[in-house]
């Protein structure tokens, strides 16, 4: 890409008015331009105008910096600079206008083929890296650049390398990351770090053990006790084979088997019809029903909540009358609006009616039981049950005692190892119970039967170290990502650095041919070989030849705009300076004062292609006498200065500071 | 507009140190370049941050 300045004008602002065109006749700009300003013209503000309209920076000034760039004195209320570029021979235009009664400025572009004039900033994308200001100040700037990258604590070398080669992207994508992760790591919940995923790790670990174990203590106790019971069973039946003489007691023992089963049932049955009844509170005491039931009448007497809902007040608002008679005014309608606030809600009055029904809904049937009464009923009818149940398991054991010890010496050992059996079955059944249960109500501390409740552990910890996995995953790709970008910097930066040593190195050598100097290393600065400093001639050659060595990585060409390039350099540094820069770069363009001229114009002129002269002054009573001597044809006025374009004119123009 | 060929290298040689695909220096350069356009505005980055975890291999994976 190339870039050139075709010109720029401004109006209204405190350097003069002024349309400066540094193009040929041809629309090509000229190889040099040499701008001749007296101190005072607004060269510092020309430059920032400059910046400010290739930057776009100017939509970001505040009041008092869009109000700064006013004319001191001057009322005007807008002012607008432009400035033209050519890029690869195509015109792009940055325009901005100030509105010093709002303190405010507004951006434009042009782009012939893209639209035409639109508002806002916006080049072409290609070009909007070399726009940023920290890349602009390369090749707009005034002369002390070339001496600051000499200086360690500037760190303008590092600054400009990291400008053009956009390094500065490297750190912006790894912020973004650390953004990005702050975000992520806020909205998920539970642990983040690797020691605490390790520790959920072998949580889950033991849990998933302990299932295992107890699934196998399962299978093993169901396995056994169904042993234990066919035992039992067996030994039942030799029993009952032993004693099949004891016909009618026999006969006995199975009615009181089934009288002691039946009542099993009823006293299951009993007992579920009572826990059923005790959920309902109202059951539990009647002075609960009672309470409840006053407690509505006392509603209903009230007439509440319908007599103080919000929506009565605001209905009444309405009313010609108030409920008392009284003719409804305006200050009455404000203070029930008021008031209003202050009673039930629309919700709350549905909370109200919906307890009103419910009271309503458990009233018992006229004539029948209260729940209290019922629950009283299910009570006796248990104990009933219970005692049914007791009377028969004592005759199933008084007449299994006396057919046991009716049967001899066998039948009793066999009945003392039925009772193990039993025993075991029992022990066996508590584990199988205890495994198969809920676990919904375990002490602190109590140990864990129950697979259920394990489960509900097992799929915590398992969804908490999904959570953490993720999470900690996140962290480690987003420190793997910024170590590969903190790398990338380095290798880059060192790439680059030597790629510019040697290009510079080579550069020097022919241009300093008769007083050779050699870059050591770019350290953030520039540090020249063998020597702290060199001469200014040989500083300022290598200040530039770095900068314009930089510029063209990448096949890109910049003008090098330059205010006050050589200062107050003697005549030979300006000699040779004045020999290197035009070699340099495509298109040079130059503010100076007329003590600037000698032997540093000259030489530029000398090594230039061809050359475009221009003085520029204000008017003013100081500058008057500059009228008179005007080169006819060859300038153009306006209010407030004058611009010639004349080689002559430039070379006898004698003025250092405006008067 | 092309990243310098010197940070476009170093991207990759960093990736490959790290035995990471060439995918994640690919959807590194994209995002940089992007940046580097002002083409990256703050919705669309949340795009370039997944596509570029998405190739992240674990190191214990990476090949």
């Amino acid at each position: 890409m190339r870039i050139n300045i075709a010109g720029w004008s401004c109006e209204g602002l405190r350097c003069p008015d002024v349309d400066i065109d540094l193009r040929k006749a041809d629309g090509l700009p000229f190889h040099v331009a040499f701008l001749q300003m007296p101190n005072g013209t607004g060269k510092t503000t020309t430059l920032d105008l400059l910046k400010a309209a290739l930057s776009g920076e100017a939509a970001k000034w505040d009041e008092a910096m869009v109000r700064g760039v006013r004319r001191r004195g001057d009322e005007n209320e807008t002012g607008s600079f432009k400035v033209k570029l050519l890029v690869d021979g195509r015109p792009l235009t940055f325009e901005i206008d100030f509105d010093f009664e709002n303190g405010r400025a507004l951006c434009y572009t042009t782009r012939p083929g893209s639209g035409g004039v639109r508002s806002g900033w916006f080049p072409p994308p290609e070009m909007r890296r070399f726009l940023d200001i920290s890349f602009l100040n390369l090749f707009v700037f005034n002369g002390e650049l070339a001496n600051k990258l000499f200086v360690p604590e500037e760190g303008a070398a590092e600054g400009a390398i990291d400008a053009l080669c956009q390094l500065y992207l490297l750190e912006s994508v790894s912020d973004q990351l650390d953004t990005e992760w702050n975000k992520a790591a806020k909205s998920r919940a539970g642990p983040k770090t690797q020691a605490t995923l390790e520790s959920l790790q072998t949580k889950l670990g033991e849990l998933q053990a302990r299932k295992t174990k107890l699934t196998r203590s399962k299978e093993k106790a169901v396995a056994e006790q169904a042993a234990a019971q066919a035992k039992s069973d067996e030994l039942e039946e030799k029993i009952r084979e032993k004693t099949v003489g004891m016909n009618k007691d026999q006969g006995d023992l199975a009615d009181s088997r089934t009288r002691e089963a039946k009542a099993d049932g009823i006293v299951k049955e009993a007992t579920a019809s009572l826990h059923q009844a005790m959920r309902l509170p109202l059951a539990l005491s009647p002075i609960i029903g009672k309470a409840l039931d006053d407690w509505k009448d006392q509603l209903d007497d009230l007439k509440l909540p319908e007599v103080t809902s919000a929506q009565f007040f605001t209905d009444l608002q309405k009313k010609d009358e108030c409920i008392c008679g009284t003719t409804m005014t305006e200050g009455m309608r404000i203070q029930i609006g008021v008031m209003s606030k202050a009673v039930l809600s629309t919700a709350e009055n549905g909370q109200l009616n919906i307890i009103k029904g419910d009271i309503e809904k458990y009233r018992p049937e006229p004539g029948g039981l209260t729940f209290n009464e019922d629950l009283t009923q299910k009570l006796a009818d248990l104990s009933a049950a219970r005692r049914e149940q007791l009377e028969a398991q004592q005759d199933v054991r008084a007449l299994r005692r006396k057919i046991i010890e009716a049967g001899g010496d066998q039948v009793q050992e066999w009945e003392a190892q039925q009772k193990e059996s039993d025993e075991t079955c029992g022990r066996l059944q508590a584990l199988i119970d205890a495994i198969d249960d809920a676990g919904l109500n375990l002490r602190p501390g109590e140990e864990v039967y129950s697979l259920a409740k394990i489960q509900r552990d097992i799929d915590e910890a398992t969804a908490k170290i999904t959570e953490a996995t993720n999470t900690v995953e996140l962290r480690r790709k987003t420190t793997l990502i910024q170590s590969i970008l903190q790398r990338a910097e380095e290798l880059a930066r060192r790439t680059i650095k030597d790629e510019l040593l040697i290009a510079c190195n080579e550069r020097l050598k022919i241009i300093l041919a008769n007083d050779p100097i050699e870059l050591e290393a770019i350290d953030g600065h520039l540090k020249l070989a063998g020597q702290d400093r060199g001469s200014e001639a040989q500083m300022l050659s290598v200040g530039y030849t770095f900068l314009m060595t930089l510029l063209e990585r990448g096949d890109n060409r910049f003008p090098l705009l330059v205010d006050s390039p050589v200062g107050k350099m003697d005549g030979t540094v300006r000699r040779q300076v004045g020999r290197l820069i035009p070699d340099l770069c495509s298109q040079f363009v130059t503010f100076v004062i007329n003590t600037e001229r000698a032997d540093f114009v000259s030489s530029v002129e000398g090594r230039a292609t061809d050359a475009l002269y221009l003085t520029f002054f204000r008017k003013t009573d100081g500058t008057r006498r500059l009228m008179a001597n005007l080169p006819a044809g060859n300038y153009a006025e306006n209010d407030s200065g004058v611009l010639v374009s004349d080689e002559a004119y430039f070379d006898s123009f004698d003025m250092e500071d405006e008067e | 507009m092309a990243l310098d060929a010197a940070l476009e290298s170093a991207i990759k040689q960093a990736v490959e140190e790290q035995g990471q695909p060439q995918a994640v220096a690919q959807r590194l350069l994209a995002w940089i370049e992007a940046l580097g356009q002002g083409n990256a505005a703050p919705e669309s980055q949340d795009g370039f941050y997944s596509r570029l975890f998405a190739e992240v291999v674990n190191p214990g994976d990476a090949t």
